[in-house]
């Protein structure tokens, strides 16, 4: 059966609990993703979830129509889990755990390195404003300008914060690469 | 390489990925090995960050659910928005049915000492009220509130239509799955209602209005027209609705008024068909301005409604032990730019009470929800100071 979002939006701003239902079952794996990335842990990701939802729920028929939907549903997304880091104003639960990093080090070092260091420790110690476009960004594929509309900044602005988000990732990542191999050739005598 | 030239190779990169550069950029990027190089490392790192996160399928379901609860309920047709008591309805014009709610209003004067006997429970009153119903049609509802700001002995005309056949009516429609309202539905005035509704529909609330009629006035015989209550314990068995367990309470603020909600949840596999229980709304009922009272007003509400449902407020998980579905006794609900205090009291004997405060001159309406099965109180909504 095909997804015809527009067509569920209508129905849903009539009051349709199944077109609803639909919408949010196809946009709920990406909304989580982006509480995840954004909040870095999964209590506040829940959170934010539940509050995305039901925002969407509670003012669909708000909506105007001649939007994206999507664009909508990942504003109310992003404010959710901004609105979680500020209203609990705590450090994400996940810390940086070196020897499990080390253990998984393998002689493949660089991309096993990028795919065994969570990402969220690295994303978490991006400034707020970089991780937020940086998950839009690599999560969604959504478009500068899009992200500039639902961060109400300047697509240039956009385009700037993404290079330095991506910059900061690598260096983080590198950055800890460099001190693990450190580590394991100590380790190894 | 300085850190401009650094950043400036960045930003191109980071173009270059996202497919934002021009031709000679990209040639530039691609003839040169290093800056490669950082591509391929820049998104390997992007695919990670792109990676969605799944959440466990029992989470999903329960949050979509939850949202799914939250969907505003499309008023049905039947349900008469706040309205300009100032212009009067088209129901009240036809002779016989003045003749109706005369005799109502009547009846309504002799139920008033049940409404006000002091100390009892809401579940007695209805009771009371129910032994006066099977014999003399009482009417069992108010189809909506209204602030009475003068008292007129005209209004008492408008006042409680009367019904004799509103429990079937009202069962069909909640079978149906519709609002459940305090409105008169009789099949032989419902084209009169819906008269009136496409007139008020258009209309804007009047606060203050020294004209508004409340449509269910009530009085005493020492005192004229009061703002009526609303009571709806007429069913044979009010315990039956005790198979509902209180699930949230909250405020929601809107332009034109704010929203009291009191949501439950049905608790039985075979949960009574009507919506969701008898309940009773009373204005500064003196009990609660006692300061001896256990259940006192605090002292920053100088006015407010007495709400009461059939419901429970939790379970016994042993003889001892109470577990509370929501809230603990005097919870203050209140909520962001609104002026409405909501105060829990607890429950006894499967009655729920509620305290709301509201602003002088308040106008006010109440109506039900089979689903999710809500009590929803109506009320201006009136910017604070």
């Amino acid at each position: 059966m095909s997804f015809d979002e527009s067509q569920l939006v209508a129905e849903a701003q009539q009051g349709s609990r199944d077109a609803l239902e639909q919408l949010l079952e196809h946009n709920y794996d990406f909304i989580f993703s982006i509480c995840r990335r954004i909040t870095g842990n999964i209590d506040d990701a829940n959170e934010a979830t539940q509050e995305t939802l039901i925002s969407v729920a509670r003012n669909i028929s708000s909506f105007n129509s001649t939007a994206k939907f999507s664009t909508w549903v990942y504003r109310i997304a992003t404010n959710a889990s901004l609105d979680e880091i500020r209203k609990k104003s705590r450090r994400p639960t996940t810390e940086f755990n070196e020897e499990t990093v080390i253990t998984k080090t393998t002689p493949s070092l660089e991309d096993s390195l990028i795919d065994s260091i969570d990402i969220d420790i690295a994303l978490q110690r991006l400034p707020e404003e970089f991780r937020v476009v940086l998950v839009l960004r690599d999560q969604l594929g959504t478009s500068y300008e899009e992200i500039g509309e639902i961060l109400d900044v300047p697509s240039g602005t956009v385009k700037s914060r993404i290079a330095r988000a991506r910059q900061k990732m690598k260096e983080e990542i590198l950055g800890n690469k460099n001190h693990l191999r450190e580590v394991k050739e100590v380790n190894d005598g | 390489m300085d850190d401009s030239k650094r950043h400036n190779d960045f930003e191109l990169i980071s173009a270059y990925i996202d497919g934002r550069v021009t031709d000679a950029e990209r040639a530039r990027i691609e003839s040169d090995p290093k800056l490669m190089n950082e591509v391929h490392q820049i998104l390997s790192i992007s695919k990670k960050v792109g990676k969605i996160v799944p959440n466990d399928p029992e989470t999903k379901a329960i949050h979509i659910q939850a949202a799914l609860n939250e969907m505003p309920v499309n008023l049905p047709d039947s349900v008469i928005p706040i309205r300009n008591a100032n212009k009067r309805s088209s129901f009240f014009a036809r002779p016989a049915r003045i003749l109706g709610t005369v005799a109502a209003a009547i009846l309504v004067i002799i139920a008033i000492p049940l409404f006000r006997s002091g100390d009892s429970s809401t579940t007695q009153i209805a009771s009371e009220n129910l032994e006066k119903s099977d014999t003399e049609q009482v009417p069992e509802s108010a189809p909506v509130e209204e602030r009475e700001q003068r008292n007129d002995g005209a209004d008492l005309e408008e006042s409680a239509p009367l019904n004799s056949s509103q429990n079937e009516t009202a069962t069909d429609r909640e079978k149906e799955g519709e609002i459940a309202t305090d409105i008169d539905l009789t099949e032989d005035n419902e084209p009169d209602i819906s008269e009136n509704i496409e007139e008020s529909q258009n209309e804007k609330l009047t606060s203050g209005d020294p004209s508004t009629a409340g449509l269910q006035a009530v009085t005493t015989l020492e005192e004229p027209i009061r703002r009526g209550p609303v009571n709806t314990y007429t069913s044979d068995n009010p315990n039956e609705y005790d198979s509902y367990l209180l699930q949230d309470v909250r405020i929601e603020t809107g332009e034109e008024f704010d929203t009291f909600i009191i949501q439950l949840t049905a608790t039985d596999d075979d949960p009574p068909s009507m919506a969701p229980g008898p309940y009773a709304i009373r204005l500064n009922e003196e009990n609660f301005v006692q300061e001896e009272s256990p259940r006192s007003v605090p002292e920053d509400i100088y006015e407010h409604l007495v709400i009461e449902i059939s419901g429970r407020g939790g379970t016994w998980t042993t003889e001892e032990e109470y577990e509370p579905s929501w809230g603990s006794f005097e919870q203050r609900i209140e909520a962001e730019g609104s002026v409405l205090t909501g105060i829990y009291f607890g429950d006894f004997e499967s009655t729920l009470t509620f305290v709301l405060g509201i602003e002088s001159g308040s106008s006010f309406r109440s109506f039900q929800t089979l689903e999710p099965p809500r009590l929803i109180i109506e009320v201006d909504h009136i910017v604070g100071e």
